[in-house]
């Protein structure tokens, strides 16, 4: 009786499954689906519908900054490209600094014994667990006194400072998992401290690497709260403020007046490098979940 | 090509003694190796004289300078010119072969094509040849381990150490790998200090094995006066395979050994060397004769298990509570259970001192 009765749930309960899947994923996907429509829609507008035809028009302008003839530039088309310059600036200089400061800290932390070092990696941690607004006063002074304000470089110095503590962390389980005796093999080759960090740490180490410099290009990529912060002039905004300041620039009327199109085609190219760079790193974020990655 | 010597070299990790008072000399060009069970402070020493751990107290020399001596002086491992080998091998994961075994070279800036010509030699020297090309993680432990040793000979090391280097290899690459090495080193000529726990490795391949026990030295000597003359219980029961049989005694009125359930009568001249009562009685399972028919002055046991090695049968033969080991011709066939008689080589046996564990005779 209870087979008969389990025979007849369990497709049931598929189906059920199903629509609940389906139901949660069109709440997800529609409006990215509306994103990408209009994207390449030369008349589109905050609805979704079917583009009549289908343009490359809002990218091109993207580019080029001038606006479509016979349309209102209230998206300021021509700082858009300005736009992803300096978000393309900054995320790679955090890129830099993050490899080449985390890379040596993480690695003497990982190495070296010296007294109080528990508690430098406790208050490490507890940094980069503390929300970033918590500390944006003083660190608005700071800015102030060194002239970050209105400073791209600025900006990604303090952005790389806020992300820098959980990548020492990570990068820190790399080099942990690095056997010791291959340093020192190196050691006894005749290679120095540094010249073995170089040479064969680092390389070995090249997953973990590859993993800190993409999540620290796409924290910088995708950051807003510091920009919004520190940046005052439009042709020094990056992405994320630009997209926000199109609606900002707009009060009244939600939205009417913004030119849906380039905006739209801006946030596809915003979003493309988080893809492209998963897609490149993938195999070693794989690496990072089979457990290379200990944070101890 | 340099003499090592190590002058009371003391190790500490905390409160553990990992090495104790050690003085050692290693001579030019002498393959040393340092045997001992796992943690009696044999890879500590290596460790030591690479320079990869700092004395606590006492001092190291290449020939006659001094690289540590615990206080002032320390070279560092980069400028000792070793070359070493560890137990794992070491291989950079990411270089090819040609690249590891070239990496020394390519630290000390020698010209590329020296470095090619090198990099050749060794490794038809060692037959890797057609594997230059290859990753590490592509190799099978023995030609891993034969890369890790091509690297150490790439530039002339003034001493070249070895942790074990064919622990990680199958029993039968072993064999092969160990008359390799002795090869090898005796064609380079350079100093080495080899570290094992296997004795057989030891007696095979050393000019002189220094035996270690718990961070101490026991004795250091050729294979075979560690074999025929061990200078305590602890030597005598680490070399040779089966052990050497060790039976406590007592020395009754200077004619008699009684072990409780059989009496043996001792020669005239152990008489006068022999003066404690309390003693251990050692002698090699291949000095203990076994026969099926009773014969004047031999002992009966009875045999616990017999284990045929093909030209030859270990027997472990009980009395009582006296259990000893007896290598034997595979011509004595005897079943378990069945009663033998034995008869001890009283020439080759050996006499130490219960207390102590010295050797007496």
């Amino acid at each position: 009786m209870s087979d008969i009765l389990k025979k007849i749930s369990e497709p049931t309960l598929r189906v059920v499954g199903y629509v609940v899947l389906i139901a949660m994923s069109m709440y997800i996907l529609t409006p990215l689906l509306w994103l990408l429509l209009t994207a390449f829609n030369p008349e589109g507008g905050p609805f979704l519908e079917l583009p009549k035809s289908i343009t490359l028009d809002n990218f091109v302008m993207l580019f080029t900054g001038k606006p479509i003839k016979g349309r209102a530039g209230a998206a300021h088309p021509f700082y858009m490209s300005v736009w992803l310059q300096n978000s393309f600036f900054i995320a790679s200089v955090v890129l830099v600094i993050i490899i080449i400061t985390a890379s040596m800290a993480a690695y003497a932390l990982s190495r070296l014994d010296f007294p109080g070092k528990s508690l430098l990696m406790t208050f490490i941690l507890l940094i980069g667990f503390m929300p970033s607004m918590a500390k944006i006063l003083p660190l608005f002074k700071l800015c102030l006194m060194f002239g970050f304000i209105d400073n791209l470089f600025g900006v990604a110095v303090v952005i790389a400072s806020s992300l820098l503590p959980t990548q020492i962390w990570i990068l820190k389980g790399f080099f942990d998992s690095i056997p010791r005796e291959l340093e020192e093999q190196a050691w006894v080759c005749g290679c120095g401290r540094f010249g073995t960090l170089m040479r064969v740490v680092l390389p070995v180490a090249g997953p973990g690497i590859a993993v800190i410099a993409l999540l620290s290009f796409l924290g910088a990529w995708g950051s807003f709260t510091i920009p919004l912060i520190l940046i005052r002039s439009e042709d020094l905004y990056p992405v994320s403020l630009g997209i926000a300041s199109v609606f900002i620039h707009n009060p009244g009327e939600i939205g009417l007046a913004v030119d849906y199109g380039p905006l739209c085609a801006l946030s596809i190219v915003y979003a493309l490098p988080s893809l492209a760079i998963y897609y490149l790193t993938r195999k070693y974020l794989m690496q990072i979940r089979v457990g290379k990655m200990e944070v101890r | 090509m340099v003499e090592v010597r190590l002058e009371g070299v003391t190790k500490r990790f905390g409160n553990v003694v990992a090495v104790d008072n050690l003085t050692l000399k290693i001579k030019d060009k002498e393959f040393m190796v340092l045997l001992g069970p796992s943690g009696c402070g044999k890879t500590t020493t290596l460790r030591l004289i690479a320079g990869l751990e700092k004395v606590t107290k006492g001092r190291i020399f290449f020939e006659d300078e001094v690289v540590d001596d615990g206080e002032t002086i320390f070279i560092p491992p980069q400028k000792r010119n070793v070359s070493m080998v560890f137990q794992s091998y070491a291989l950079f994961p990411h270089m090819n072969v040609f690249e590891n075994i070239a990496f020394p070279a390519r630290i000390k800036k020698l010209p590329d094509r020296e470095v090619k010509k090198r990099v050749y030699e060794l490794a038809d020297l060692l037959r890797i040849r057609d594997l230059l090309n290859r990753k590490p993680h592509e190799l099978s432990g023995g030609q891993q381990q034969r890369v890790a040793l091509a690297r150490a000979l790439m530039i002339e090391p003034s001493v070249l150490l070895l942790d074990e280097p064919l622990a990680n290899l199958d029993a039968k690459l072993r064999v092969y790998m160990r008359a390799e090495l002795k090869r090898i080193q005796r064609e380079f000529n350079c100093t080495t200090v080899y570290v094992t726990h296997d004795q057989i490795e030891a007696m095979s391949m050393a000019d002189r094995i220094a035996v270690l026990n718990m961070g101490k030295l026991q004795q250091v000597g050729t294979p075979d006066e560690l074999y025929d003359k061990p200078s305590n219980l602890f030597v005598a029961g680490f070399i040779g395979s089966p052990p050497m049989n060790t039976i406590e005694c007592t020395l009754v009125g200077a004619k008699y050994l009684d072990f409780g359930s059989f009496k043996l009568e001792i020669p005239g001249d152990w008489a006068k060397v022999l003066h404690r009562e309390e003693l251990v009685f050692g002698i090699r399972p291949q000095n203990i004769l076994v026969s099926k028919s009773k014969k004047e002055g031999a002992v009966d046991f009875y045999v616990y298990v017999s284990e045929p090695l093909g030209d030859r049968i270990i027997l472990t033969l009980v009395k009582d509570d006296i259990m000893i080991k007896a290598l034997v011709d595979k011509s004595t066939r005897v079943g378990m259970g069945e009663e033998v008689w034995v008869i001890f080589n009283l020439e080759k046996a050996h006499i130490f001192d219960k207390k102590t564990g010295k050797l007496i005779i």
